[in-house]
């Protein structure tokens, strides 16, 4: 018993090595406890979260509402006077703003008269005055609730009197409802000022009988629930101008609306992350617990974990002094070193520990530790401490956005509308692959012919298909509410039948990603035929030994290596549309062509035109594969073959290309796969009205914004790929030593 | 294969049509690379008029153009940093993860291969949305750093990927030997292994550093608003001229300049290249 050591190792531990190791044991069981506390505390202090829980921080469209009692005296129209600088009426007891009620003892009637007639009347009374030899002019005015009574001294001309007379109308004496809208609410970006009198929400009028609260849960839209696709308010109001008039005026003022919780929380944090955070919790705390037994294992494991911690906080704090320096990612501002070191120090104190811990562990483990430990045991370990920062970096890149286009393709989310993120099911799909064949009727001429239009060549002109008429007239007779939730079904193309005047026609909710459909598979399916032909013809002609070949093969490569977009921006001029493209020139020389053709314009052929600057890009490459493919069959063979008789045609059918096949499924599949995806060409060469399945996800998702649906498009390509590798996976698999 | 045989009149003919197909060959993958020279020596005007073989009247204003455009010597510029620096995590990351798939023995190995080859299948596009909001989390949407920090996303699984079969090539005896000598696997890697994979790690850095410099989705998505951190195939894409005639000539002159450092390198490491591209597909 007495020279059995507590962990089987070689000697038994010293006091000061039991507690380090109690130490390192906490530390570890402390950072796994941490990382879940600070999941936690990451999720409780999270925005998207908070505003889920407890509303948007400014509710609504952001406005306070107050009921408004107009004064009693705007109740009558008057005229309202004005009065001149350095005039009789300036100097005396007159002031502007007056009303004013006699001129030279004629009263003013506002419900009978025009600021023109008042005018008139004082022109009349001056007149008056002058020729009764008087030398001064009467004015009766009423301020506030005194009458006031002055005698102008008379100027030479009426126009010197300085007196002029504004016509005020008559206001409402309803109260009204006056709106004050919220510093930096979408109110106020709208464009709604204070004093603004509230009309109309919507459709609804407010009237001066209602009660504010009734007011503010109409503004409130309390009984319009989420579903209901409404995160706008139109808002009519009047204006008061400097003037005392009113204008009506109306504004779009969209509507902050809390998201569900388990929206914001998949926004915010998903699955993958918490879930990965949780797992090296469990690991460390495991770990930290096993290691006093005296588990070697454990302890090897605790280096591993510990070593990457240290690198990743070395990382850490590398970037938050970087980060903090700048004061962001992307500015211009002057590095700030004091800033710097705040945000790295923290770090800095944080590693401290974690190296000690290493250090002791790694000083006494041997010795004190039982040392057995199988072989597969320690490989395992040693290859996923290398794997660590592959696997980190492919789940930060790949797997959390895959997660989240997963997520928002189940969701209708916009960026840059303040609209919440709602779970709608599969709708976006429903909505993608929705598609419906019917058959359509050509529309005849006078001789019962098919039209066409733009001549004998044109394209036929169909009718419409039964269903587009019957959705056609199902929309006319919906209210305008209904109709903006209905999608119809629109044509995505038409196939004329042969021989017979019907035509069947293709119909889809989104008919472009219909059509993005076809050209993708179409576009892959004749680029990866072309290219596996042509690349087989050049690599069997660079597969004999002649002068020069060397020098092919450096051709070869010219393609391969010109970017996508610059072979695509080449072609482009080269296959410009009339005379002034050089393959038209050409073709035209050689005299196959009679006429420009326009390559890539709808009606011309351009679908065989983007094959083939996809094949020119690519054909070489799939030569070369070819080509090593080639070099690994032994020329014994063919000499066997020579010698009984077998021909190249032969020779090449029974035993190059069977014993090609790997190479060329190889080949095949790696081509299909970036044919399926192909965006470039689509992007630089094509309109957006004939896309790929990239290409149209790209435009839903810069262009049009709409991130749900775009991500539902991403899905889509996502899961006809993995249904291509599978097969791939399945059919050659991966080689095993 | 019967060089001995008597040149018979059909061997002359079978000759005649061998050599004009090796001709077909070298035409078809050089031409329109060298017809873009040619137009690249001509004016916007002369190229809106007619098509030409070879430029009426050569003149380099198209290229001291280009080159006294500091907008575009920035997105050459750029386009090196974003390749060169995603081409150093992806090898410093990834030989680490080739090597434990390529010579260690372990459990979940074949996992962790079939994931690194469903990645280099990986439609980069279908991520495209949940990495753009992962961009606009962090704050680098429109810098040059969202694409350092996306395209690992293709060049790390390429590089594992070809890296593991090098390091799958190599004769287990070395790193035998050394652990008998008692150096730790670390050091086997580190001192053996690697210096042993540098020509390796050359061409595979070279094949992922021209997919980086080519990668034209990301770069789009990403650079499209901020003009100072866009690349070159976003450059050439969106190239608007120096005059107000539809650029042409002047695209096409660019196009050039921004290839030739791709050929250049293509060149010189022609053999290499050919040999990285092929070593995946061959063995599967």
């Amino acid at each position: 018993m007495s020279l059995i050591p507590v962990g089987a190792g070689r000697r038994r531990p010293t006091g000061q090595e039991a507690i380090s190791l109690e130490l390192v044991s906490g530390l570890l069981i402390i950072i796994g406890l941490a990382a879940v506390g600070l999941l936690f505390y990451a999720i409780a202090t999270d925005d998207g979260l908070r505003e889920a829980t407890q509303g948007p921080e400014i509710e609504g469209i952001g406005v306070e509402i107050f009921k408004r009692q107009p004064p009693e005296s705007a109740a009558e129209s008057r005229f309202r006077i004005g009065v001149e600088e350095e005039s009789p009426a300036a100097n005396s007891d007159l002031q502007g703003g007056d009303i004013l009620l006699s001129v030279g003892g004629e009263a003013v009637d506002p419900s009978a008269m025009t600021a023109d007639d008042v005018n008139a009347l004082i022109e009349d009374a001056y007149q008056a005055a002058v020729d009764a030899g008087q030398d001064s002019l009467a004015v009766t005015v009423r301020r506030g609730e005194e009458t006031i009574t002055v005698d102008l001294p008379l100027p030479d001309s009426v126009d010197q009197l300085g007196l002029n007379v504004e016509f005020v109308p008559a206001q409402a004496t309803e109260p009204y409802f006056e709106m004050r809208p919220i510093n930096g609410g979408p109110a106020d970006s709208a464009g709604i000022q204070a004093g603004d009198r509230l009309i109309q929400v919507d459709d609804t009028e407010i009237t001066p009988d209602m009660t504010l609260d009734e007011v503010r849960a109409i503004v409130r839209e309390e009984d319009v629930s989420l579903s209901e696709d409404d995160f706008e308010i139109g808002v009519t109001f009047l204006r008061v101008r400097e003037d005392g008039t009113l204008t009506e005026d109306e504004r779009v003022v969209p509507k902050n609306v809390a998201p569900t919780a388990t929206m914001a929380f998949l926004d915010s944090f998903g699955i993958v992350i918490p879930l990965i955070v949780l797992g090296l919790a469990f690991m460390f705390v495991r770990i930290g617990l096993r290691l006093r037994q005296y588990d070697v294992v454990a302890a090897r494991w605790a280096l591993v974990l510990l070593l990457w911690l240290i690198v990743f906080l070395i990382i850490a704090t590398i970037w938050q002094f970087w980060v903090q320096g700048k004061g962001g990612l992307i500015t211009q501002e002057p590095f700030d070193f004091g800033e710097a070191l705040l945000g790295a120090i923290p770090l800095t104190l944080a590693i401290i520990p974690i190296v000690i811990a290493y250090i002791w562990l790694s000083n006494f483990m041997p010795e004190v530790f039982q040392s057995d430990e199988s072989i597969t045991s320690r490989n395992t370990r040693f290859a996923w401490t290398l794997l660590v920062p592959t696997l980190v970096v492919l789940a930060l890149i790949a797997a959390r956005p895959l997660e989240q286009t997963f997520i928002k393709s189940l969701t209708d989310d916009e960026f840059g509308t303040n609209k919440p993120v709602r779970f709608v099911g599969l709708d976006n799909y429903q909505q993608l692959l929705s598609f419906k064949f019917t058959t359509v009727e050509c529309r005849t001429d006078e001789s019962g012919e098919c039209q066409r239009s733009g001549g004998e060549e044109g394209k036929i002109v169909w009718e419409r298909s039964s269903i587009e008429a019957e959705e056609a007239q199902r929309l006319r007779e919906m209210s305008s509410d209904e109709r903006q939730n209905f999608t119809r079904y629109q044509e995505a193309q038409t196939w004329k039948l042969p021989s017979s005047d019907t035509g069947l026609r293709l119909l889809g909710k989104d008919p472009i990603f219909l059509k993005a459909f076809g050209n993708t598979l179409q576009f892959t399916f004749f680029s990866v035929i072309l290219e596996l032909i042509l690349g087989m013809i050049i690599a069997l002609v660079v597969n004999s030994k002649f002068a020069g070949r060397g020098l092919m093969r450096t051709a070869m490569l010219v393609p391969w290596a010109i970017p996508t977009v610059v072979a695509a921006v080449l072609w482009q001029t080269m296959m410009r549309g009339d005379q002034t493209g050089i393959i038209n020139k050409f073709l035209i020389d050689i005299g196959i062509l009679s006429e420009p053709e326009q390559w890539f314009s709808a009606t011309g052929p351009w679908m065989a035109s983007i094959v083939a600057v996809d094949v020119w890009k690519t054909a070489p490459f799939m030569a070369l594969l070819l080509l090593a493919g080639l070099q690994t069959i032994s020329g014994d063979i063919y000499e066997a073959a020579q010698v009984d008789g077998a021909g190249k045609v032969r020779q090449f059918f029974s035993i190059t290309l069977p014993l090609l096949r790997p190479t060329i499924a190889v080949a095949l599949i790696f081509r299909t796969l970036d044919a399926l995806r192909a965006f470039d060409v689509f992007q630089v060469l094509l309109d957006s009205t004939r896309p790929s399945l990239a290409r149209y996800n790209y435009d839903q998702l810069v262009l049009s914004r709409m991130d749900g649906y775009a991500s539902a498009v991403g899905v889509i390509i996502f899961v006809l790929i993995l249904i291509f590798t599978v097969i791939y996976v399945r059919f050659v698999g991966i080689e095993q030593e | 294969m019967n060089e001995t045989a008597v040149k018979t009149p059909s061997w002359f003919v079978r000759r005649f049509f061998f050599w004009l197909l090796v001709v077909l060959i070298a035409l078809y993958t050089m031409i329109p690379f060298v017809y873009a020279i040619s137009i690249s020596f001509r004016t916007n005007a002369q190229v809106l008029i007619e098509a030409r073989y070879l430029p009426e009247d050569p003149k380099l204003e198209n290229f001291q153009n280009l080159l006294s455009d500091d907008q575009f010597m920035k997105t050459m510029f750029n386009s090196a940093v974003v390749s060169t620096a995603s081409v150093i995590i992806s090898l410093v990351v990834g030989s680490f993860a080739a090597y434990a798939l390529g010579r260690v023995e372990f459990r979940g190995r074949m996992v962790v291969m079939y994931l690194v080859l469903a990645m280099t299948m990986f439609p980069q596009i279908s991520i495209l949305s949940g990495l753009f909001n992962i961009v606009n989390d962090l704050d680098i949407y429109g810098s040059t750093a969202s694409l350092i920090f996306t395209y690992p996303i293709f060049t790390l699984p390429f590089t594992v990927w070809v890296l593991t079969s090098f390091f799958q090539g190599l004769p287990n005896e070395i790193e035998q030997a050394a652990l008998v000598d008692g150096a730790s696997p670390f050091q086997v890697f580190w001192r053996i292994l690697v210096p042993l994979t540098a020509p390796a790690m050359v061409t595979t850095g070279l094949l992922a550093f021209i997919s980086a410099w080519n990668e034209y989705l990301f770069a789009l998505t990403f650079t499209l608003v901020s003009p100072g951190s866009q690349t070159v195939p976003v450059a050439i894409a969106n190239f608007s001229g120096y005059s107000f005639e539809i650029p042409i000539a002047d695209k096409i002159a660019a196009a050039v300049v921004v290839t030739i450092p791709l050929l250049v390198l293509v060149l010189i490491f022609q053999r290499r290249i050919i040999e990285g591209l092929t070593a995946g597909a061959v063995k599967g």
